[in-house]
């Protein structure tokens, strides 16, 4: 159901936006130590989802649509620290991360649309890249897909 | 005048390429980015919208997808209609006038993406090809023309549903046929208001080149793509230009309320914005069975022109859906359109326009990075790392140490 998938984005660029997460400033702040705000967002986010998942779990709980809960890690891949360097540079670069440079092209931040330039090239390039052994769809994905 | 004409070509690209979507976009930007007063916009734009609609529905026209019979008498009995509402424009409220626009807007915008989801159960085009009786086309026309007349409107919004629905035209040929109409409704729509307002044309004719421009790039495009994508692109660009009108319509009573600043001014509390992110991860999942991720999405949606399997990706829709989320936090915030951001203007310095190339590189990393990753702050930092992922807590103490580390030498950086 395409329309409520818009919506469930739209809902989390507005949260994004609203929290702050969207001016570069939240991201260099957190860096320099002056303005952990963006840090207790995260934070936040972490334990609220985690405590959800854990109970979600014990419960036994399945997804409205009656299936057993997609949870899955993430695989461990061979760039994957490698990858989450370049993207801390880039990150602390640009003051932006894929869903921030979104939420600021809507809010009319022209530079988030200049960042989201770069991150399809980037990400275009890796999935031609020799070196790219990393799938490019996670397996959770697949998994999920048939619901959709 | 730059940025503007930029705009103007995208809504030039838009206009050819949907047939509708030209005065929602250019009273904006007459109104938003060169701040013009809004019945100047409206004036303006309809200039601006005939022009390009012409030299788009030639394009169209080069390729049958103008059906010229239907389209002359809907542009006549429209025409009529646009003279009257443009005179009885003059007697409504600013006010009124916009808010009208944007209910208009939201009702065709919602039609738009329902339709779009009929095709997918009846078909590439419905059963309506029965021939709507003429008169029903002319009656169909006035309405439209009397609506969009009286807000400044051509209307393409308003023409490509009425001619799909109500006369049974193929999506494509009521492209092409509404460019027609909305070219020949929009010079009557601006004789209307000529007269009554001033035109400079400093501004007015930068503005239509690039649109003109835009038009025909636009119309080429539109005969490439399927006709369910451009509907639904088309829906869901006329919802967000409806609440982004409506935003600037808020009074300003409302705006400076203590509630109101709280929620939709300031920035959240960390621990409110944290937590909604949270219960949004754990409704996505209840929901949609679906964990919330970014980057994914962005590189499908990098892949989306080769692969069209890919347009029916839940990803590439929720990635759209965030900027349609920042679109609305920022209008309610009464935010404009903003070049400048101190952290990366402060990073180019003396050299401002190393600025965006540097943007572009550091977007690159991000992009490079996160793939080879497999996630980013969403889906490793907070889905990941709430999982306790092993892979997801590795990534994010490199990406938050090497985002630590390149911010500290940048600050430390002489000069």
């Amino acid at each position: 159901m395409r329309s409520r998938d818009v919506l469930f984005g739209a809902v989390f660029g507005f949260i994004l936006s609203r929290a702050g997460a969207t001016r570069p400033e939240a991201i260099s702040g957190m860096f320099l130590l002056q303005d952990l705000h963006l840090v207790g967002v995260i934070g936040v986010a972490v334990v609220v989802a985690g405590a959800g998942f854990q109970l979600l779990r014990r419960a036994g709980a399945r997804s409205r649509g009656g299936e057993p809960l997609a949870l899955q890690p993430k695989p461990m891949v061979p760039g994957l620290v490698a990858g989450s360097a370049l993207f801390g540079v880039g990150w602390a670069l640009s003051g932006t991360c894929p869903g921030t440079a979104l939420a600021q092209i809507g809010e009319g931040q022209v530079a988030g649309a200049v960042t989201l330039a770069g991150i399809l090239a980037g990400a275009w390039l890796q999935a031609r890249a020799p070196a790219a052994r990393a799938p490019r769809v996670p397996e959770a994905d697949a998994e999920v897909r048939p619901a959709a | 005048m730059v940025a503007a004409a930029s705009l103007a070509l995208l809504v030039g690209v838009t206009l050819g390429l949907l047939g509708g979507g030209g005065s929602i976009l250019t009273v904006p930007l007459f109104l938003g980015v060169l701040h013009q007063p809004p019945r100047q916009a409206i004036a303006w734009s309809l200039l601006v919208v005939s022009a390009t609609a012409a030299s788009a529905a030639a394009g169209h026209a080069w390729r049958g997808q103008v059906q010229w019979r239907r389209g002359l008498l809907f542009a006549a009995a429209s025409m009529a209609g646009a003279f009257l509402g443009a005179r009885t424009s003059r007697l409504v409220p600013e006010t009124a006038l916009v808010v009208g626009f944007a209910a208009a807007m939201l009702v065709t915008g919602a039609a738009m993406i329902r339709r779009r989801r009929l095709d997918g159960v009846v078909g590439a085009e419905p059963a309506s090809a029965r021939e709507a009786p003429l008169v029903r086309v002319a009656a169909l026309a006035l309405a439209v023309g009397f609506a969009a007349g009286m807000v400044g409107a051509g209307g393409g919004f308003l023409i490509v549903p009425a001619l799909v629905l109500g006369a049974g035209v193929p999506m494509r040929s009521a492209v092409g046929t509404s460019l027609l109409v909305l070219s020949l409704q929009s010079a009557a729509g601006f004789a209307g208001h000529a007269g009554a307002v001033p035109l400079d044309w400093a501004v007015i004719l930068p503005v239509t080149a690039a649109s003109v421009a835009g038009g025909l790039v636009g119309s080429l495009a539109s005969s490439r793509l399927p006709a369910s994508a451009l509907r639904s692109i088309f829906g869901w660009g006329v919802v967000a230009m409806a609440f982004y009108l409506l935003g600037h319509q808020l009074p300003p009573e409302l705006r400076s309320g203590a509630a109101y600043r709280a929620l939709l001014v300031e920035r959240w509390p960390w621990w409110a914005g944290g937590a909604a992110i949270g219960a949004l991860v754990l409704a996505l999942l209840w929901s949609e069975n679906k964990l919330l991720g970014v980057s994914t999405g962005c590189a499908e949606l990098s892949e989306v022109p080769w692969t069209p399997a890919l347009r029916s990706s839940w990803r590439v829709w929720f990635v759209g859906g965030i900027a349609l989320g920042g679109l609305w936090a920022g209008m309610l915030a009464g935010g404009g359109l903003t070049l400048a951001s101190p952290w990366v203007d402060s990073l180019a310095g003396a050299a401002r326009w190393l600025k965006w190339p540097l943007l572009l590189g550091a977007g690159g990393l991000i992009g490079y990075g996160t793939r080879q990753a497999g996630g980013c702050t969403s889906g490793h930092g907070i889905v990941g790392t709430a999982q306790l992922a092993r892979s997801s807590l590795l990534a994010t103490g490199t990406f938050m140490a090497a985002g630590f580390l390149t911010t500290q030498l940048l600050a430390r950086w002489p000069g």
